[in-house]
């Protein structure tokens, strides 16, 4: 492995945490009825209940793969990455 | 390392009827010699020109030098999870808060089956009821996002509080340290706990919310070791087989009463021990790697 990308992976870690504390801080004080029962997740992508969007893709074999080739009897879990070359 | 970590949890899913897939924006080529290498068979999709990850518009905007290194494209995914039924319609998604908050393949498998949490240690000695520890992941790397949980089981006739109830001290598990440091706010995500139920209290006339029985309370933590650790796993020396332990701290904080006595609130020290690995930064072959454009 490379130092260097050590290095700028270490220095977000480091600062840029105080806004973010600030509102944990507030969260975690008002927050803890509501977040009974609940998984936090970034609000981004399609929404709980929502359709995923059509997609086609080739895997790592040249398969083309789509939704229905590949959920199973109860469904699908779908990772999105950045990335497998870092 | 979520891809790696995938693979290895494939038949905790498969086992109740679910299979797993990821994308990525690399080339098809660098997916089919990173999966040779960590022998992955779920399918590992290519999505070379993001238009996948705009179509579903989880595209990363942040383009500063603390999110991206300098050979990276543009048109990278935020990282997380979808988990949705044979039609495609998403039953729950798993998206950290930043990009080095990634959920275990295990945490998510423990959000979807709740039971699927591993016992990590069976007895923990509470006054006044059984106590039991569990957790997401033993194995985790820097920025793994685990559920550390408390099972907490009452004898019969007693009750514990809940959040919500004047006067007494509500039932709570708090994460407090990693190895020696501790735990910044910012990497304690989601709490989980189970619906309350209400207790009428003839004394005060109240209805108090209460936990009887058996029950299971949860704390997500980003893994964040102290940074002589983060220097030791980052070393040149640190082979990739190598692992360092690192214990997570807390405490299990309840109010136990019975139809006699209301106990004085109690604090049981907890710990889960948790297992460092090396983050994979390696590069593909040089012949594949991508140049920004």
């Amino acid at each position: 492995m490379r130092i260097d990308d050590f290095a700028w992976r270490a220095v977000p870690w480091r600062y840029g945490i105080g806004g973010a504390l600030t509102t944990f801080i507030l969260v975690a004080t008002f927050g803890l009825t509501l977040a009974q029962n609940a998984t936090s997740t970034q609000e981004v992508g399609p929404k709980v209940g929502e359709q995923l969007p059509a997609f086609q893709a080739r895997d790592q074999f040249g398969h083309q793969q789509t939704l229905s080739s590949l959920t199973g009897p109860k469904g699908l879990v779908l990772l999105f990455v950045r990335s497998a070359d870092w | 390392m979520q891809l790696v970590q995938l693979q290895k949890a494939q038949n905790r899913f498969r086992e109740h009827g679910l299979r797993v897939a990821a994308i990525t924006y690399d080339s098809q080529a660098i997916l089919a010699e990173f999966a040779k290498l960590h022998e992955i068979d779920y399918a590992l999709m290519s999505d070379p020109q993001s238009e996948i990850i705009r179509n579903f518009g989880i595209l990363d905007m942040d383009e500063s030098p603390n999110n991206l290194p300098d050979f990276a494209k543009k048109g990278i995914a935020l990282p997380g999870y979808f988990f949705v039924d044979r039609t495609g319609v998403v039953k729950e998604k798993f998206f950290g808060e930043a990009y080095y908050d990634r959920f275990t393949p295990n945490n998510v498998i423990a959000k979807l089956f709740p039971e699927l949490l591993e016992t990590s240690v069976p007895s923990v000695t509470a006054p006044h009821l059984s106590l039991a520890l569990r957790q997401s992941d033993r194995d985790v790397v820097i920025g793994s996002r685990v559920t550390l949980a408390a099972e907490l089981t009452l004898p019969k006739g007693t009750h514990v509080y809940a959040h919500g109830a004047p006067k007494y001290k509500p039932t709570e598990l708090l994460i407090q340290s990693i190895g020696d440091t501790p735990v910044k706010p910012k990497l304690l995500k989601a709490s989980r706990y189970p619906q309350a139920q209400e207790l009428f209290l003839p004394a005060i006339k109240e209805r108090v919310p209460v936990y009887k029985g058996r029950f299971q309370i949860e704390q997500d933590l980003i893994v964040l070791p102290p940074r002589e650790v983060q220097q030791k796993l980052n070393s040149p020396d640190f082979k990739a087989t190598d692992v360092i332990k690192v214990t997570v701290r807390g405490v299990v904080r309840y109010q136990a009463c019975d139809a006699k006595t209301c106990y004085l609130p109690t604090e049981v020290p907890v710990s889960f021990d948790l297992n460092m690995h090396q983050n994979d930064f390696n590069r593909a072959s040089e012949s594949l790697q991508e140049k920004r454009h």
